[in-house]
């Protein structure tokens, strides 16, 4: 691993690029919640685990206080 | 079918979200970028824009500016991937109705779009309604905007009324003083709408929290590249206003170097943008405002002089809330009907304690305190009156020393300020006063994030659970 320090910016710019894309596959999810009718047992199982997943992603961003 | 526009650069959020609104009876539009969201905007009338903060072309804090001076109808909620508090206040300051901040939770969005559009409606129904101005003997011309810094007719507003009048088709600069909350902004915008300015921008801007570095870019704008962290061009307010009106509120904190600046700008007429070398001719009509004596500041040499004058050309004093009698009856029935729309209540009257203890108080936050207090009792009243009940601590509880201020009669005249001195109940318990405190950073914090208890829970470092219990503690809603 290379020794150069992060900066703040580049970090911020990460943080906000990644939480857009958890922006698309929590939307991208309501979508799916609509659109299949019938879900299965898994196929709700696997929407809220993508669910909670991008939860928990977006918890690690949060900045350290 | 309420109309939304959706800007926002990264394709897949704008096609779900607006799939995702269109499916929850809402009538969408996206664009991708600002400009094209300001081509859509010019085309059609839209309730709310969701923007995007960081765009490709353009940010979320210029888009809101444009959208907020041209259409300032148009309901703004701005969408980021930081959460920023500062910044959030900023934006709802500068007129944006929330903000949303990433990763977007469908739920959320729509609870935030709803209430927008509600307030949006109540807003405009308001508007529509006549003001108690109307019912006056004297038959004042309305004023357009919906906070009634003019309403009145007591002698001080009627006045202030005729000053504006005097003042607002001349291209006289104006320094408007007046204590914080009286409604210089409104009484600004007053003077641009009734000059032949008024189908140009409007533009205000908070000089209180510009810090020195960025100052000089907010008023004269920058080049791309001129400085580290210009990666874009930005348009100076200077030249945003251009062929209309510059409203510079507590133009008391600017540093002496943006002020020898600001003189160039303001004798010369024209502007050059930071790292330019093309002058730009300009024609603005400057309307300052400070809650300070500016002579004072310029003994102590915290003020030019020279500058000074060329912002004199003509004063208006803004009378303080408690010195406007019977003003203050007519603002908060005014208040009273816009809250009862907004908060879809049914409250029609002030009881007579209430309304005397409106003429009571000495009213520090003025216009903008008695919104808030009418609004807060609104929401809080269960039957169709406001009691003393519904009021603050330290109004209800706001005693004049002497017996005359209890003469309800006569309004027009307000007792004498000299001779209020502020009395609270003599209640040295701790207890009480521990909660006076607690209930004023409550409501203060409240009041900044426009009563969004998750973000006032964030500032005050306590969980929103708590806050929510405090806030029913102290009786408020």
């Amino acid at each position: 691993m290379s020794n150069e320090p992060v900066d703040a910016e580049s970090l911020r710019m990460l943080r906000h690029d990644i939480r857009n894309q958890l922006s698309s596959i929590h939307l991208a999810l309501e979508t799916l919640r609509y659109e299949v009718a019938d879900p299965t047992e898994d196929i709700n199982y696997c929407i809220e685990t993508i669910s909670s997943s991008a939860k928990k992603i977006n918890e690690l961003l949060k900045e350290p206080e | 079918m309420k109309k939304i526009l959706i800007i926002d650069d990264e394709v897949n959020v704008a096609v779900l979200l607006s799939k995702f609104l269109t499916r929850n009876g809402f009538d969408v539009t996206s664009a991708s970028s600002g400009n094209s969201g300001l081509e859509y905007l010019k085309e059609q009338e839209f309730d709310l824009v969701l923007c995007d903060y960081r765009l490709e072309d353009t940010d979320g804090r210029e888009m809101l500016r444009k959208i907020k001076t041209q259409y300032p109808n148009t309901g703004v909620i701005i969408i980021t991937g930081y959460s920023d508090i500062k910044m959030a206040v900023e934006l709802i300051k500068m007129g944006a109705y929330d903000y949303i901040s990433k990763p977007l939770y469908p739920d959320e969005i729509l609870n935030t779009i709803t209430k927008a559009i509600e307030t949006r409606q109540a807003l405009l129904d308001s508007a529509d309604e006549p003001t108690p101005v109307s019912s006056g003997k004297s038959a004042k011309k309305q004023t357009p905007q919906a906070d009634g810094v003019v309403i009145g007719t007591s002698r001080s507003s009627k006045e202030l009324a005729r000053q504006i009048e005097l003042v607002a088709p001349t291209n006289y600069s104006v320094i408007i003083l007046g204590e914080s909350g009286s409604g210089k902004e409104e009484a600004a915008k007053s003077i641009h709408l009734q000059s032949h300015r008024a189908s140009q921008p409007f533009i205000a801007m908070d000089c209180g929290s510009l810090t020195k570095e960025l100052a000089a870019s907010e008023f004269f704008g920058h080049e791309k590249g001129s400085f580290t962290g210009a990666f874009t061009t930005k348009i100076g307010h200077f030249e945003m206003a251009n062929g209309g009106t510059l409203f510079l509120d507590e133009v008391g904190n600017l540093s002496y170097e943006i002020q020898a600046a600001l003189l160039r700008t303001v004798q010369e007429r024209k502007v050059k943008r930071i790292g330019s070398t093309k002058e730009i001719d300009l024609d603005v009509r400057i309307i300052v405002a400070t809650n300070e004596n500016l002579g004072d500041a310029i003994g102590k040499g915290k003020f030019r002089e020279d500058l000074y004058h060329r912002f004199n050309e003509f004063s208006i004093y803004m009378p303080p809330l408690r010195e406007r009698g019977n003003d203050i009856i007519l603002l908060a029935e005014h208040f009273l009907r816009a809250a009862n729309q907004e908060l879809e209540r049914n409250v029609t009257q002030f009881s007579e304690e209430v309304v005397e203890c409106f003429l009571n108080y000495r009213w520090p936050g003025n216009v903008r305190e008695l919104k808030n207090i009418v609004r807060r009792a609104a929401l809080i009243s269960e039957g169709s009156e406001i009691t003393t009940k519904s009021l603050p601590l330290e109004i209800s509880n706001y005693k004049i020393p002497f017996d005359f201020g209890h003469q309800t009669n006569g309004y027009n005249q307000a007792p004498q300020t000299e001779q209020r001195v502020e009395v609270k109940e003599p209640k040295h318990d701790l207890k009480n006063a521990a909660l006076e405190a607690e209930y004023e950073t409550i409501l203060r914090v409240l009041r900044e994030v426009n009563f969004n208890k998750t973000r006032a829970a964030e500032i005050l470092n306590i969980d929103r659970k708590t806050l929510y219990n405090k806030m029913k503690a102290i009786n408020l809603k």
